[in-house]
């Protein structure tokens, strides 16, 4: 079995599009949101969200031209992070983890068939693989390509399977991407779910009240081998389907438990090798609940450090399994665990308190945790090495 | 990986899953609420290959799609941009294709990795990579590997995508699984291997030693005529299992294809030849017993 290395990272988020000045202004405890105005049933509020910057007027410019640009040019700048040569990066597999896809583009298409009265929305589909392919071809990459839609454990899943395909030999290298942009069918549907904190981003706080989301495109490149300066291997994890409600996982958090404790097992490590939990931590007031009884159960009641990371850059869907793990292993290189902004109160139901300060970090085992719409649960660990 | 049974379920296009709900009856006694017509595509196909024999509490599912929801999308959009209202949350919910998968695992009882994926083109081969891999790393004990795509309304959108070459074939939908265990007691065939090309010659190399005897010929809608010719001349003798015209074509027909082949062939080899969309060969290869 071959180990498996991050070879190379790039993001862009509400924070920048540099790892060093995103990982700076987490180290400063900086969020920044926008306002959107809910515009349909005659509404007159907003609610915030975390935009790239430039982006927030994307619907008087060039959308689509900008959709591309954000990709193209995250997935380009991890490539020269890893410095793959030209037949290497030829011989990469393509992993791309969304929940919208291309949904941002095709909004604005159907603004104008509603206005023009004529397209559909069954003619014009491209399939879910159309911004792999696209990806592919405009990198000149001729490996297989996976699109994995599993909503917001879609980029967490691709790099576990990713990293599986590294470690039993079917592939050498990988590009993984998980790329979620503003979009109105996920804005009004969270905000028909109620779902949407119109305050302040606070997971596990006894007063949360829901998600604020977030824009996000996260590129990680994975490699048998190590790259020029990267300490951290990927050890693997686990994806379950708790069948409990598609919307909410069991609130025992029995079925986020059995994917914690099974991406233990498969990593040949046992909870107290976890030096520190990244935690889902949507901030709804159930999801929380319900991962943190997991996390109890999983680690029997005794837990390694952990924090939630969304109030930095908002909930980037099923971008965020790139994006945060970009965050937190530049972070550790960096010589801390990011604490948990918005956090103030204890919500006593619970008890469950995150890192308020950053940790100072060094080697040892990471956990990532991702839980999703559909009952879908995906835990991983990646170690640092220095 | 060996296969212990498979389903092609196929049907004209239709508007509602009235009909589909009724036939769902004879497999399962689950009763689903505010599904679409991609879920209830992804529940009969599922539970045809099942047979209501019990499945592994931990069985994996792998849903391959290549354009996931339409229905749910088109009426979302709708709300939002021509009634000017809020998604309704079910609708919203369903437009996340994983919502199928979802719903397949909640009918079984399975707690297993829940997978949707997509490739353009070969969405189910690189299903199956998925499941071989996991076998491999022994993280399953059981898949259920499954090609499901709603019928595309428009002929123009077909026929273009498809470089005209469809036009005597019915668009259908459709829902075809395989359930993959690691042991051979019991099984159907086995899943030999999928394999990548970027050039017809190597495929055509590679294929003279890796096809069984006697063997089956079948190819995906966009292998070309000239690559038709190599594939028979590197398998003379091959008996064409010609699936599109009997049975008629849906986005992830490769599964219908594999899927066909159990069900219909005994002591045979297949070799289904495929092409990636930047014109790679995809090429799986299966031996029923």
């Amino acid at each position: 079995m071959n180990d498996v290395f991050i070879r190379g990272r790039a993001l862009t988020c509400s924070l920048g599009d540099d790892v060093d000045g995103v990982i700076a202004r987490v180290k400063n405890g900086e969020c920044a949101t926008v306002c959107i105005p809910v515009r349909v049933a005659s509404m007159d509020y907003a609610r915030p969200y975390y935009r790239i910057a430039g982006d927030e007027n994307s619907g008087s410019s060039d959308p689509d031209r900008l959709f591309y640009d954000i990709l193209f040019r995250t997935v380009s700048r991890a490539l020269d992070d890893s410095a793959l040569t030209a037949v290497e990066i030829e011989s990469c597999a393509l992993f791309f983890g969304s929940t919208s896809i291309d949904i941002p583009v095709f909004e604005c298409a159907y603004r104008q068939a509603v206005l023009d009265k004529t397209k559909n929305y069954q003619a014009g589909s491209p399939g879910y693989g159309k911004l792999a392919g696209l990806v592919a071809e405009r990198f000149g990459v001729r490996g297989p390509s996976y699109t994995i839609t599993t909503a917001c454990t879609s980029s967490a899943n691709c790099l576990l399977y990713a990293s599986a395909m590294i470690r039993t030999g079917r592939i050498d290298r990988a590009i993984v991407i998980g790329y979620d942009l503003y979009n109105e069918l996920g804005f009004y549907g969270f905000e028909s779910l109620k779902l949407i904190e119109p305050f302040v981003y606070r997971p596990f706080d006894k007063n949360r009240i829901g998600v604020i989301m977030g824009e996000g495109c996260g590129a990680v490149v994975l490699d048998k081998n190590p790259g020029p300066g990267g300490g951290f291997i990927f050890l693997g994890g686990s994806n379950a389907c708790d069948p409990f409600n598609v919307t909410t996982h069991n609130a025992d958090g029995s079925g986020i438990a059995h994917t914690i404790t099974d991406a233990l097992d498969n990593c040949g490590l046992h909870s107290g090798d976890i030096e520190a939990i990244k935690a889902h931590a949507t901030g709804s007031p159930v999801n929380d609940l319900t991962e943190f009884n997991g996390m109890k159960l999983a680690f029997n009641g005794i837990l390694p450090p952990f924090s939630g990371i969304k109030p930095y850059v908002g909930h980037t869907v099923g971008a965020c399994g790139a994006v945060e793990l970009i965050i937190i292993t530049a972070s550790v290189e960096r010589g801390f665990f990011p604490a948990t902004p918005g956090f103030s109160e204890v919500d006593e139901e619970i008890n469950a308190i995150p890192l308020t300060e950053h940790r100072p970090a060094g080697p040892g085992n990471y956990m990532l945790n991702f839980f999703g719409f559909g009952g879908n649960c995906t835990s991983f660990i990646v170690a640092y090495r220095n | 990986m060996y296969v212990h049974s498979s389903s092609a379920f196929i049907c004209d296009p239709v508007d509602t899953i009235d009909g589909m709900k009724e036939d769902l009856k004879k497999y399962t006694d689950y009763y689903f609420r505010r599904i679409n017509k991609f879920i209830m595509l992804s529940l009969m196909g599922v539970h045809q290959c099942i047979h209501a024999s019990p499945v592994s509490p931990s069985a994996a599912v792998y849903l391959a799609t290549e354009n996931g929801n339409l229905g749910d999308t088109e009426n979302v959009l709708e709300q939002i941009y021509r009634k000017n209202s809020f998604p309704k949350p079910f609708n919203f919910i369903n437009t996340m294709s994983n919502t199928a998968s979802f719903y397949v695992a909640q009918s079984l009882k399975t707690l297993g990795r829940s997978i949707t994926l997509s490739s353009k083109n070969v969405s189910f081969e690189r299903a199956l990579e998925l499941a071989k891999t996991d076998f491999e790393l022994n993280h399953i004990t059981e898949a259920l590997v499954g090609g499901v795509d709603e019928a595309v309304a428009s002929l123009d959108e077909r026929c273009a995508k498809n470089h005209e070459s469809c036009h005597n074939i019915r668009m259908v939908e459709g829902s075809c699984w395989l359930r993959l265990k690691p042991e051979k007691d019991g099984a159907a065939g086995e899943i030999i291997d999928v394999r990548t090309f970027a050039e017809m010659k190597a495929a055509a190399r590679w294929i003279e030693g890796a096809a069984g005897s006697p063997v089956t010929l079948a190819f995906g809608i966009f292998t070309t005529p000239a690559d038709r010719i190599e594939w028979r001349h590197a398998l003379p003798g091959a008996e064409e299992f010609d699936y599109l015209s009997g049975y008629g074509y849906y986005d992830t027909a490769a599964a219908l294809a594999i899927s066909a082949f159990f069900l219909r062939f005994s002591g045979r080899s297949l070799v289904h030849a495929n092409m990636t969309a930047d014109g790679q060969h995809i090429v799986t290869v299966c031996k029923s017993y």
